[in-house]
């Protein structure tokens, strides 16, 4: 008996060629790339290519909840791989994205609404590139999407990704209308044990402040979050460490969100 | 305090789809009115924020195995509004008990049991006592017992909850109905919203979806009949009128709980009753008859209609001590 009301990421069953996607990925020029819309939540190069959008929109990677009628784009027309990709999902498809995270880049936790089973519409991640530096949460819990790969996801849960790694992480991204077909895929998907673990810096300094019980309790005392990033960039540095305290700051208050947030679906 | 277990010292500061979310307690008392407030306080420092550590709800019942925690020596189950947060404060007053007052997890935690129809009895009482296990820890060298003040819906839930803890005393307190629904109109509770309680299985008649207050002289209605059939029902209960407190908690309570009060534990809930528990700057005045006077007839009729005659047969349970 399962009482997690909400299924985890699934892994669905369908095949694709890494490969053959990214021979596609390279054709797309230079300036295609758009900068993605949603500003406020990220850091660094976000950017994306609309392969249905709708025609005329000055901002064809927006997947406009309101819009019912979706077309390929000239982009799309001349990807043939991308055709094939695309042919294999039996169900009406609105918005279809390439988004790119570049290394570096970070898309802070946040929820995205009016997607979902409930409302009749899903949102699919089919990955072309990516590398072992890529961070994926969903709902805090790390997950690896591996090339190739196609992954569906409640994104009205909190979701994040970071791109830690040296080479670019490109999605394709599919909104799809929930049809029988799409219902028996997601029905058919797999889920994949929670890799538990904190980012690696943070379960080092975990790790560090567990075995020293003096320190523990000096920093469980400290009651100002500047303090005690202080006093953490200090211990860390005592090792020959940097800490990056953005990331430091972004987890705390991730978890103060969580807390706020605890009684949410 | 090296120790290979990471979760030495570590609190559920909540259940979260199907998740349990732990913050460091360290030696940490629950001296707040709710155990909500002093999970609050944890959850804010700093060393919470950032090492927060997440783990799956089986860990509850595999951990309640090798950490039992405090032994479980009361459980107080109540109509709101009735004196309860006073005796939960008493009890937090003993240096050796420690007292989750309404913990939320407990509440988050019987909603999802009410929603796994599937989870039986037997496995449902395994994750409870787990999860009260992780909330009552003996985290400092004093700490002997526990007790537990639920929800007040929660005696809906009396049957799951005795059956995973059997053989603990509990009692059940209230106060004049009609006092309580005056209290609620003024400053109502979460449970006063129409449907609030459906994920605990108490759907309202349609009709009172759209009157909060007679709602709630339902909900309370049904809290003293469940409360009534449980004390026919089950041993170990016990059943204590607010116009007892705080007399009864030195006496009826300290026997019922076996509490073996020390006189230096009776000075120190002579303090502690003293006080509003809710609002510990003021002095604990009973409100009886301010509360009565103040009602207007329609809250009298509704008392009237829902509550009158449950309260009667409780106080007639009640008996001897009438």
């Amino acid at each position: 008996m399962n009482m997690t009301p909400i299924a985890t990421p699934l892994r669905l069953p369908l095949g694709f060629d890494a490969q053959k996607l990214q021979a596609d990925l390279a054709t797309v020029a230079k300036a295609d790339w758009q900068a993605h819309f949603n500003n406020a939540i990220y850091q660094g190069d976000w950017s994306g290519v609309a392969l249905r959008a709708v025609p005329g929109s000055h901002n064809a990677i927006y997947s406009d909840p309101t819009a019912d009628n979706w077309q390929d784009t000239l982009l799309l027309g001349r990807c043939a791989h991308f055709q094939a990709a695309l042919n294999q999902f039996a169900c009406p498809l609105l918005s279809v994205r390439l988004l790119r995270l570049a290394p570096g880049a970070i898309i802070k936790e946040h929820r995205d609404y009016g997607l979902g089973l409930d409302v009749g519409e899903v949102r699919l991640h089919l990955v072309v590139s990516t590398n072992p530096g890529v961070e994926c949460r969903i709902d805090g819990v790390p997950y690896h999407w591996a090339a190739g790969e196609c992954w569906y996801a409640d994104f009205g849960l909190p979701h994040f990704f970071a791109n830690r790694g040296d080479t670019e992480r490109v999605h394709l991204v599919l909104d799809c209308r929930v049809n029988d077909w799409l219902l028996e895929i997601l029905k058919a998907g797999e889920t994949v044990p929670a890799n538990m673990a904190a980012p690696a810096n943070i379960e080092w300094l975990f790790h560090q402040v567990q075995n020293d019980p003096d320190f523990h309790g000096h920093l469980f005392a400290l009651t100002d979050p500047d303090e005690f990033v202080a006093t953490l960039t200090a211990f860390a540095h005592s090792f020959g460490r940097t800490l990056n305290t953005h990331e430091l700051r972004d987890m705390m208050r991730q978890n103060q969100r969580g807390w706020i947030e605890r009684d949410l679906p | 305090m090296i120790t290979d277990d990471p979760l030495d010292a570590w609190v559920p500061l909540y259940l979260q789809r199907g998740y349990v979310h732990w913050g460091y307690m360290g030696q940490e008392r629950f001296t707040d009115p709710f155990c909500q407030d002093t999970l609050q306080t944890l959850a804010r420092r700093p060393f919470n924020q950032l090492f927060r550590q997440r783990t799956g709800l089986d860990v509850l019942a595999q951990r309640a195995g090798s950490h039992p925690g405090l032994p479980l020596r009361g459980i107080v189950f109540h109509l709101s509004r009735c004196g309860s947060t006073l005796t939960a404060q008493a009890l937090t007053a003993l240096p050796d008990s420690v007292v989750l007052s309404e913990p939320p997890a407990l509440d988050t935690l019987l909603q999802w049991l009410v929603a796994s129809p599937g989870y039986g009895l037997d496995a449902g009482g395994a994750v409870l006592r787990g999860l009260v296990a992780a909330l009552g820890q003996p985290r400092r060298a004093h700490d002997q017992r526990l007790f537990i003040k639920t929800d007040c819906w929660h005696i809906c839930h009396i049957d799951r909850i005795l059956g995973a803890f059997p053989g603990v005393p509990w009692l059940f307190l209230y106060r004049n109905p009609l006092e309580v629904l005056v209290s609620q109109s003024r400053i109502p509770a979460l449970y006063m919203i129409p449907g609030f309680l459906a994920k605990h299985g108490w759907c309202p008649p349609e009709a009172l979806l759209t009157r909060p207050l007679e709602h709630g002289a339902w909900v309370l209605a049904h809290i003293l009949e469940t409360a009534a059939r449980a004390i026919r029902q089950y041993p170990g209960g016990m059943l204590v009128n607010y116009t007892e407190l705080p007399d009864a908690i030195g006496s009826r309570i300290n026997a019922h709980f076996k509490l073996n009060l020390t006189a230096a534990d009776s000075g120190a809930i002579g303090l502690a009753t003293a006080r509003d528990a809710k609002n510990p700057q003021r002095v604990f005045q009973s409100d009886t008859a301010e509360k009565q006077a103040s009602a207007d007839a329609a809250l009298q009729a509704m008392a009237a209609r829902w509550l009158d005659a449950p309260y009667a047969e409780l106080e007639r349970l009640r008996g001897p001590f009438c």
